[in-house]
């Protein structure tokens, strides 16, 4: 189990290594794409320019950096793409051969036609989660193509479907979510985007406490009062602009069900999207589950979040798969990783579990 | 619109097909959710009544989980036997990597494949964004040339699609129209499941994962927002807006087929607006 970071700029590079990285993965626009198109319209299902590296330049001084301690850099080009967008792409694919990169990441038919077709190209493919990727045959579908080594599973997966799905796939290595950006809706089937306005301005630039500082703040409420989270002050600041996780206005009309019921079901409806909980999912718990499974990669989300919750996320991760070789029973292992959380991030752990599988019973509930 | 092939589409439920006399075409299977796909015995039935109608039939699947693998394989062997010309709607690659060795079926592409982009709130940037930005709004990935050579090399003989507002299309491969509600994301993490659960806000019950008693035979829901220039609608675990007209200039645009949604008529019947889609288009008592 690799531990993949994400990245903004090449001078977080080396902390993210020391505190763990072992596979790296950036998102980038073409100076061509960057010009036609407003920065909601993005090559990479980020679309805001805090999530992105400035140029390819910045791609390959990364890769430069990262190669020193043998560690991958991956290209995210998991958009969809008209043919004007995959025009840009095939112009720079000279380019982005050059970068030194060891996979690109795809989600696009007409991009994976391209690099498949492409024998001067000889560049990885890892298939994105916004493949929908849920089950064997997707996998074996997509190992077929010689190119694609990784498939990226979808985020609602359950834990024994990661045990069933690494145990039946040979020949490809299998990437799992690990922390932050969980989701209410499935990414692979998702028609919303991330970001209409897409005007974040580089996080990097805001002092990296400030993130912290917040999330430290929110957090240290909700274990006050849980019940602060959802009331109306803080779901207006709260609010973002991702229509997974509005806080609607709900009105069920189906069943004609009186009151008290229907403002219940209305209310439950409306708390299932407005649920700030999901920012910053963990699977750490999980990994216990998932020890000895084939899971290749944990992927750590987030290139638009700050330096130092990278460096969080990826050296509590390393700790935890190190508790993994301890002697502990999977309850001993969670209270470990727990308390390691609280020592890392300075707040206990909120229960924002991204399988959920843990001792509150909240097991997967679907078909099988 | 007269070449127009006029298909109902019937979600759950096993139905009586003499009234729908207008189409040619009988969709029937779940869309978008694994655990609402139709018993065995229910495909079989609408298999042999289309048959019966002399209408086509095009059989519906959503994504498929791990554990779904054996049902969506009998009931892909089923149609092998009792219909083995019929459509196969392809929402995952694990289905149309079990069906690509049968030559009999033809795959078409479901629209959970068909990445459009369906957020309403372009309608807030109309006026804001370049023209590049607009088209890249208007236009799905499956219409490049390279996803078209892809799609045809895997014999995909149409692209399912939803009228989203700015729709532009230039493509070989035939496409089929959906009316009178645009799709625009699903979850497996269903929203209505178990909304009728008495709530209780606090750190340990913030899961988004809820066991399904199908609430969804019984609520839908409308969800507004400020910031979204349209009314959505909520029914099980997907989340639906209400198109516009259909455009006019459809056989420009390669698209042939309209597939009513008839689940969605209930919609209409709890006092929703018309868009017209449905009186002009489908659904005549035959």
């Amino acid at each position: 189990m690799k531990i993949l970071c994400p990245s903004n700029n090449p001078s977080e590079i080396e902390d993210l290594i020391q505190a763990g990285a072992e596979e790296i993965f950036v998102g980038v626009l073409p100076e061509q794409w960057k010009k036609r198109y407003h920065n909601s319209v993005s090559a990479n299902r980020r679309e805001t320019s805090n999530a992105q590296y400035d140029s390819f330049d910045d791609v390959r001084k990364a890769v430069e950096i990262a190669a020193r301690h043998n560690v991958p850099v991956f290209l995210a080009m998991n958009g969809n793409f008209t043919d004007s967008q995959l025009e840009i792409i095939r112009s720079e694919m000279t380019n982005i051969a050059g970068l030194g990169i060891s996979a690109i990441i795809v989600a696009d038919i007409g991009l994976l036609e391209l690099l498949i077709e492409d024998e001067t190209t000889n560049i990885p493919i890892h298939i994105s989660t916004l493949g929908l990727n849920f089950n064997s045959e997707t996998i074996a579908y997509y190992a077929s193509f010689g190119k694609v080594t990784r498939v990226i599973l979808d985020r609602q997966v359950t834990v024994d479907e990661i045990k069933m799905l690494t145990s039946k796939c040979d020949g490809v290595e299998i990437e799992i979510f690990a922390m932050n950006s969980a989701c209410n809706l499935t990414d692979g089937a998702c028609g919303f985007s991330h970001s209409m306005s897409g005007d974040i301005a580089k996080s990097n630039t805001l002092k990296p406490a400030l993130e912290t500082g917040a999330r430290k703040f929110v957090d240290k409420l909700v274990q006050l009062n849980p019940k602060l989270v959802f009331n109306k002050p803080m779901r207006k600041i709260l609010n973002v602009d991702q229509p997974c996780v509005f806080d609607y206005t709900v009105s069920e009309y189906k069943s004609g069900s009186a009151e008290p019921m229907k403002n219940s079901v209305e209310e439950n409806v409306r708390n299932h999207f407005y649920n700030p909980f999901g920012r910053d999912a963990c699977c750490a718990c999980s990994l216990f589950e998932l020890k000895g499974c084939k899971v290749d990669s944990l992927k750590i989300v987030g290139r638009d979040r700050t330096t130092s919750k990278k460096v969080m996320d990826a050296s509590f991760l390393r700790k935890a798969r190190e508790l993994l070789n301890s002697e502990f029973e999977k309850e001993g292992y969670r209270k470990k990783v727990q308390a390691e959380y609280k020592k890392t991030y300075g707040f206990g752990c909120s229960h924002q579990c991204y399988y959920y599988e843990n001792e509150y019973g909240n097991k997967m509930q679907v078909a099988k | 619109m007269r070449n127009m092939e006029k298909a109902i589409y019937i979600n759950h439920e096993p139905a009586e097909l003499g009234q729908y006399g207008d189409a040619t075409r009988v969709y029937f299977g779940e869309e978008f959710c694994s655990v609402r796909v139709p018993k065995l015995s229910d495909y079989e039935l609408m298999m042999k009544r289309t048959l019966d109608s002399g209408k086509s039939f095009t059989l519906v699947l959503p994504y498929m989980p791990e554990g779904s693998i054996v049902k969506y394989r009998r009931i892909l062997d089923l149609a092998a036997k009792v219909l083995p010309q019929c459509e196969i709607t392809i929402n995952d690659w694990g289905v149309y990597n079990m069906i690509k060795g049968n030559t009999v079926f033809t795959p078409i592409l479901g629209r959970l494949l068909n990445k459009q982009k369906r957020d309403m709130r372009i309608l807030n940037h109309l006026s804001s964004y370049n023209e590049d930005t607009l088209r890249h709004y208007s236009e799905s990935h499956t219409d490049s040339i390279g996803s078209q050579k892809y799609l045809m090399a895997r014999g995909i003989g149409r692209i399912e699609m939803d009228n989203i507002p700015l729709l532009k299309r230039k493509s070989e491969i035939p496409g089929s129209i959906y009316a009178p509600f645009i799709y625009v994301s699903m979850t497996r993490y269903c929203q209505t499941a178990s909304c009728e659960a008495a709530h209780k806000f606090n750190t340990k019950n913030t899961t988004w994962v809820k066991p399904c008693k199908l609430e969804c035979k019984k609520y839908s829901f409308s969800l507004k927002h400020a910031r979204m220039p349209k009314t959505s609608y909520l029914y099980g675990n997907t989340i639906f807006f209400e198109c516009g007209e259909l455009p006019e200039n459809l056989e420009e645009m390669n698209i042939d087929r309209v597939v009513i949604q008839t689940d969605f008529l209930h919609l209409q019947k709890a006092g929703l607006k018309s868009n017209g889609v449905v009186q002009e288009l489908a659904v005549r008592p035959g």
